[in-house]
């Protein structure tokens, strides 16, 4: 999985999550790079990153096929532009923009990347903002255009961690840049090293980890060094089961056909239907209650009066 | 862009050795004294042998001085009130933007002298914070200060950023993981874990979010005009 990555096949949604201590800008880069190179129309949001930054290593063929939208240089309007954050972000917002400028380029599959989401996820909320990503993805066939692939950079340190796994949750793959082990970040001469976990999300309900220690070259080549796969069975099934409170009760609480007839034909001892109501009132012999006593052989049975020396 | 960062420690001397390293160095400096009087910052840049003054002076060093204009905005008129770049203070809704614009007007270059350079010191970011400044408000003034300074006219940009020893509320640390996550240095000053001490003074910690595996944790201990660096249990003291 990760190996494909790296060749820039991406899925239709991926996400990466990094933090200060491990950051997974140059990832981004590398990744935008790839998929600018396999011949995709990229289109860049940059909100963190100026042009020339983003495209630091790039050659100046491929920035010259790929469109930028610049959201870092004026983003709340100061410098007397139009800022992007400044306007609630509507559902199609991106989408929009994104067809606006891939409509005079022709039919190359397009793809959409965030440097970072984190800017829009501050501004807008989490709600609008999948809102927008989810219209970017889903809606683009309606319209027209191609196949449309969303590559984001999230930082998952500067936002709670509900919103970060709102985002998350509507990714197909996320790649999250963990802390390499020591040996390797000594031996990291190289170049560029980042450990790597990527979790996908599979259309049938299966879910895969892949641990990767991944190299990046001077030209922001990936590449992919000794992976470790996890698969886990039936993902979502796990995560239902785990959070089903009802899972281990030691009683049923629902009834089969039977159960529930027996149920309905038994009369609890309380209960005064009408037929026993008319009884009691009526007084009937049949219900008027009896004594029978049977002694045993071995009664001993006094004929005398067992309160006689009360004097009474 | 460099962060520094004081974490239950005082890090002013950061800012001491920042302010005159630039001015010896021939930069032109804009400076935001939020903290501290800008006669005390006289006084120490002296001791070090830089005249703040003189730069003023020639031009080549401007100064908002935080303390005098947040006066001005509780006392004066209301004319006074709408032409300060403090305005936050009366108008939350305000923001930081003409704070920033009076920075951008600070660091328009001039044809009378040839500097080597341009940088904007700010001391402290957290003021504004404590001030009730909304984080996101924040984040934009300082985006726009790196845009002015490190893409525009190609300079760097030092922030001080105080946060408490303990008890770090979460508003806190996103703006120092925001501001973290885009700054090319970061310096981080605290005291030791084992309590004051005569002959270490705290631990300073340099790295570099863009290359994590390059961090350098030194132990400093202040002298009367300079600091001492030296790694970690190798000071006098103990060898």
């Amino acid at each position: 999985m990760l190996s494909e990555l790296c060749k820039g096949v991406l899925p239709q949604f991926t996400v990466i999550v990094d933090s200060v201590e491990n950051s997974g800008r140059s990832l981004f880069n590398s990744l935008v790079k790839t998929t600018a190179m396999r011949g995709d129309l990229v289109q860049v949001f940059h909100f963190e990153q100026s042009k020339v930054e983003l495209t630091a290593g790039f050659e100046d063929g491929l920035v010259s096929q790929m469109l930028f939208h610049d959201c870092f240089s004026d983003p709340v309007g100061w410098n007397c532009t139009e800022g992007i954050l400044n306007e609630p972000l509507e559902r199609e917002t991106f989408r929009e923009m994104v067809q606006k400028s891939a409509g005079s380029i022709g039919s190359r599959p397009i793809t959409v990347a965030f440097d970072s989401l984190s800017p829009l996820l501050w501004a807008n909320g989490w709600p609008r903002l999948c809102h927008a990503l989810h219209s970017l993805v889903s809606q683009h066939s309606k319209h027209g255009m191609s196949s449309c692939r969303l590559l984001c950079l999230l930082h998952c340190d500067v936002h709670p961690s509900g919103e970060t796994a709102a985002v998350c949750h509507m990714a197909n793959t996320t790649l999250t840049v963990l802390t390499p082990p020591p040996k390797q970040a000594l031996s990291s001469s190289v170049g560029e090293m980042l450990q790597i976990e990527a979790s996908a999300c599979r259309q049938s309900g299966r879910g895969a980890v892949e641990k990767a220690t991944v190299t990046l070259d001077a030209d922001l080549t990936a590449n992919v060094l000794l992976p470790t796969m996890f698969v886990k069975e039936k993902l979502t099934e796990d995560v239902n089961s785990k959070n089903d409170p009802t899972a281990d009760l030691p009683f049923n609480l629902r009834l089969s056909d039977d159960e529930r007839c027996a149920r309905d034909g038994l009369v609890l001892p309380f209960y005064i239907s009408a037929k026993r109501k008319q009884a009691i009132l009526q007084g009937a012999d049949a219900d008027e209650g009896q004594i029978f006593y049977l002694p045993d052989r071995e009664d001993d049975f006094d004929e005398e009066d067992p309160d006689d020396d009360l004097d009474i | 862009m460099y962060l520094l960062v004081e974490k239950g420690t005082d890090g002013g001397f950061l800012t001491h050795h920042f302010i005159t390293s630039y001015i010896r160095g021939g930069y032109k400096v804009c400076f935001l004294a939020l903290t501290q009087s800008f006669g005390h910052y006289c006084s120490v840049a002296q001791k070090l042998g830089v005249s703040l003054q003189a730069a003023r002076d020639r031009g080549q060093l401007v100064v908002f001085e935080g303390l005098v204009e947040s006066l001005r905005i509780m006392v004066g008129t209301a004319s006074q009130h709408e032409a300060s770049p403090l305005y936050f203070l009366r108008n939350a809704q305000k923001g930081l933007m003409d704070l920033y614009l009076w920075v951008k007007g600070a660091m328009e270059p001039t044809n009378d002298a040839d500097w080597k350079g341009s940088v904007l010191i700010v001391d402290d970011l957290s003021c504004f914070s404590i001030l009730s400044v909304p984080l996101q408000a924040i984040l934009h003034f300082v985006h726009y200060l790196r845009i002015l300074l490190c893409v525009q006219l190609q300079g760097d940009l030092v922030m001080l950023v105080a946060t408490a020893d303990d008890c770090v509320d979460e508003e806190e640390e996103f703006l120092l993981k925001s501001l973290s996550h885009n700054s090319t240095v970061m310096v981080h000053v605290e005291g030791l874990s084992t309590g004051a001490c005569k002959e270490v003074h705290g631990q300073m910690t340099v790295a570099s979010p863009r290359k994590p595996s390059n961090v350098q944790v030194y132990q400093y201990k202040l002298l009367d005009k300079a600091i001492q660096l030296f790694p970690r249990g190798t000071s006098s003291a103990v060898l």
